[in-house]
């Protein structure tokens, strides 16, 4: 028995292992990539500083897969019409798979279909937390080096299924079934929800013994259920070999996410990631916190393996910071015809007009715009939201609302790329050492600030840079060690005072006792 | 209003500081705008939200000085100028400064221009909001063919911590008795909190304490009734008036978020649409109950 979302368990994936990939560069990236060689090109002058802000090349990403229990949804939201897709990363045997999620009215037929699963690996490629690098210029010399990487992605896997007793008993009516790609689909409504409960029951489903009293406010609300098993013989008639993705649409006021559901059945925290779409602007959450993720930093290149794990500890140290009951946002960005940048660095192709309307984003028209670059028409904005949620943080299901809050942001990470060569002859060299040990010892600090990873063994980042420096310095004066470098051992003389004051504090209350008697 | 017990003369400052509620007021808000850009990240990674702030607070104090300019000629009144530009940054949000700056002008303007027997009509942060939504939205028309404004509350951007009750409670209770509001915050919430535990608990049979509690400790809606609905010069002047005003407001925007009347008028922001709405009746209450007009100096 599954509860939306679904919290099922997750084969964990490997790590990023980084595979070159020279296919898939879009081309707003070439022409941005175009425009950021003419850049660093143009300004020499600045080779030691920072590039310039939104330049640098996709490397690595941090996607959905890296989080545990992490179930993926698609809101497309326009008035009071939306349209949810739910992407089932289910594990278990086929036969005993099974969703209940309250919706607003009773869908008809055409209202459901289901969805390609390649969608939600576009999207999550597409918005997730990237990695970009920049190599420095060589100091002596001028050239630049261009790199793309990417990371490999594990698919998630498929599983097999069972079918349904009907029956209308208990005060629960079955207002209407339907069979939808390898789907068998009923919708009920309810009276009571000892006797949904018992419906279900009877029906195979095994409830979570704290089912009932969530049930309750949806029949008192007047929802219905949209309960989902696997058709079995459909699904091999089909063909296909993992379940897909599950597409609904309805007209309601209401715009949000029941959560409370699969929070009876689970232990411990779920991830999720939303990709939502409105045609004016961000759509964030109305009863929780929202918070963007940190972004923009600058870490150490070694980061660069073990991006994936970089990235959710990130993510666990944002998520305790601000209180575990927030929603984070990921990437917010214009994907509207009518903006010709889609991704800055791209990750991956932008979606495309197929992908858009896949997504269910009903609005857009084909036919290439004018000025965008895309093949389609229309206002689209889309928002990536990560949840993490438990039924003591998280008491009431998500409520969102779309806003005209265009402002983008992506989680996007920096890495630089030092040149350390043996050609190192000239007279810029010496200051430009200093500064790469400098600005290794201030991304060594953004990294443990960030992942609150100990980076006291990662020292050699820094001691490499600043030893060849100093061989290359003559002054003696700079060979003195910095006052930032830290002192690992025991520090003797904090201890030294605390035991003084201790055994003062001792002294001092016993003769205070000896005069009190 | 006459609670200041005059302690044994303290410093000047503080003898000026607490003269006015307003300052106190001043204090308080500017507060919660520090807390929010630099603790919950309202600023995130755009420093222009802040720069937009600052707009708002410019806007505010110059509409307001060439008010006052026209009129009384008593400077003390940017000062109530300030805490509306401060009301409208904790509560107002907009994708163009365009949009800040006639929310901001509106609300000032509104002041001045609609006004009944010295009173103005509307509380100034407040109609400052909804113009921005109302003139935005009709603007967008053309572009989306349908109401899209271009401002937008964030009832979000608060969270719903029980401390946030305590901390914007204790302030406002503060405020409010050195100007005799509390009533009204008092019946506002009272009333907006029953009827959410009702629905909650009873009608809807929640067994979780925590579910009405998270509704009623947001922070939009405690600094709506703490800092907004308890604006002197536009509440009734009468006591009992007041409070019957409030409970039709809490009662009003209780039913707003009720699903069987929901007009897509984004309901988090209902008190603030319903204060608006109910504005006007202001003046009418204060016809029929005779009470001492509020002046902010005794």
């Amino acid at each position: 028995m599954q509860f939306f979302p679904f919290d099922t368990l997750m084969i964990v994936k490997q790590m990023a292992k980084n595979t070159y990939r020279p296919a898939s560069i879009s081309h707003s990236l070439i022409l941005k990539t175009m425009k950021c060689i003419t850049v660093l090109l143009g300004l020499t002058a600045l080779l030691f500083t920072q590039a310039s802000a939104f330049c640098g090349f996709y490397v690595a990403k941090a996607d959905a897969s890296l989080f545990n229990k992490a179930s993926q949804v698609i809101l497309v939201r326009q008035g009071n019409q939306t349209v949810v897709t739910m992407q089932s990363d289910y594990q278990g045997k086929l036969k005993d798979f099974a969703m209940v999620i309250p919706v607003p009215e009773i869908l008809q037929k055409d209202q459901i279909r289901v969805a390609k699963s390649e969608i939600f690996d576009k999207l999550d490629q597409y918005s997730g937390p990237r990695l970009v690098e920049y190599h420095d210029q060589h100091p002596c010399q001028r050239y630049e080096r261009l790199l793309e990487m990417s990371a490999s992605r594990a698919q998630p896997s498929s599983a097999p299924m069972p079918d349904m007793v009907e029956d209308e008993e208990f005060g629960v009516k079955v207002e209407a079934t339907y069979t939808v790609g390898e789907y068998d689909i009923v919708i009920l409504s309810a009276n009571e929800s000892n006797g949904l409960e018992k419906w279900l029951t009877l029906n195979g489903y095994k409830i979570p013994a704290k089912a009932a009293p969530i049930l309750a406010p949806y029949i008192q609300s007047e929802m219905k259920f949209f309960v989902v098993k696997v058709n079995l013989e459909a699904m091999q008639s089909a063909g296909v070999q993992q379940l897909r993705p599950l597409q609904m649409t309805f007209r309601s006021e209401k715009f949000g996410l029941p959560i409370r559901l699969g929070m009876a059945n689970a232990n411990g925290d779920q991830d999720m990631i939303v990709y939502a779409f409105s045609d004016q602007g961000r759509i964030e959450p109305t009863n929780y916190r929202n918070v963007e993720i940190p972004t923009n930093k600058e870490i150490p290149v070694f980061v660069k393996d073990r991006f994936g794990e970089f990235y959710t500890a990130l993510f666990d140290k944002a998520w305790k910071k601000e209180g575990k009951n927030v929603v984070f946002t990921e990437y917010a960005w214009d994907l509207s015809s009518s903006n010709f940048v889609k991704c800055d660095p791209c990750p991956t192709t932008p979606p495309a007009y197929t992908d858009l309307r896949e997504a269910g984003i009903f609005w857009l028209t084909s036919g290439y715009a004018n000025r965008g670059g895309s093949d389609y028409q229309g206002n689209v904005f889309m928002t990536r939201m990560h949840v993490r949620y438990n039924s003591t943080t998280f008491p009431q299901d998500l409520g969102f609302q779309v806003t005209p809050n265009r402002k983008q942001m992506q989680g996007r990470y920096i890495m630089r790329h030092a040149v350390l060569d043996d050609n190192m002859d000239c007279e810029q060299a010496t200051p430009y050492l200093k500064s790469v040990a400098d600005r290794r010892q201030k991304e060594l600090a953004t990294l443990a600030q960030l992942t609150g990873w100990d980076v006291s063994r990662n020292q050699n980042y820094v001691q490499t840079v600043r030893a060849k420096y100093e061989r290359k310095s003559n002054g003696w004066l700079e060979k003195l060690p910095e006052k930032n470098e830290r002192n690992d051992g025991i520090p003797f003389l904090p201890i030294l005072i605390g035991l003084g004051l201790v055994s003062g504090l001792l002294i001092f209350k016993t003769n205070l006792l000896r005069v009190v008697r | 209003m006459s609670s200041t017990t005059q302690a044994k003369s303290a410093s000047p400052f503080l003898q000026f500081f607490k003269q006015d509620a307003r300052h106190f007021q001043i204090v308080y808000l500017s507060i919660f705008l520090i807390y929010g850009i630099f603790w919950l990240g309202w600023a995130g990674q755009h420093f222009e939200s802040v720069t937009q702030y600052l707009l708002i607070i410019g806007v505010c104090l110059i509409a307001q000085a060439i008010g006052i300019h026209f009129t009384t000629k008593d400077f003390r009144g940017l000062k109530s100028a300030l805490i509306t530009a401060l009301g409208l940054c904790l509560l107002c949000k907009a994708n163009s400064s365009w949009t800040l700056v006639l929310a901001a002008a509106t609300a000032i303007g509104g002041k001045y221009l609609i006004r009944y027997k010295g009173k103005h009509v509307f509380n100034p942060a407040n109609m400052g909001i909804i113009m921005a939504i109302i003139i935005s939205g009709l603007v967008n028309f053309s572009q989306y063919d349908r109401f899209v404004p271009d401002a937008w509350v964030s009832p979000g951007q608060w969270g719903s911590d029980v401390i946030m009750l305590f901390v914007l409670g204790a302030m406002g209770s503060i405020v409010l008795l050195r100007v005799g509001r509390l009533d009204t915050s008092l019946a506002f919430i009272g009333t907006f909190a029953s009827l959410v535990i009702l629905r909650d608990m009873v009608y809807l049979g929640e067994t979780d304490w925590r579910i009405p509690f998270h509704t009623l400790t947001n922070g939009s809606l405690l600094l709506f009734t703490f800092f907004m609905i308890t604006d002197p010069v536009t509440t009734p002047n009468a006591k009992w008036a007041r409070i019957a005003w409030a409970v039709a407001i809490a009662v009003i925007s209780f039913g707003l978020t009720i699903d069987a009347f929901s007009l897509d008028v984004r309901v988090h922001a209902a008190p603030i649409y319903t204060l608006f709405a109910l504005a006007p009746i202001t003046a009418l209450l204060d016809r029929y109950f005779k009470g001492k007009k509020f002046s902010w100096y005794e």
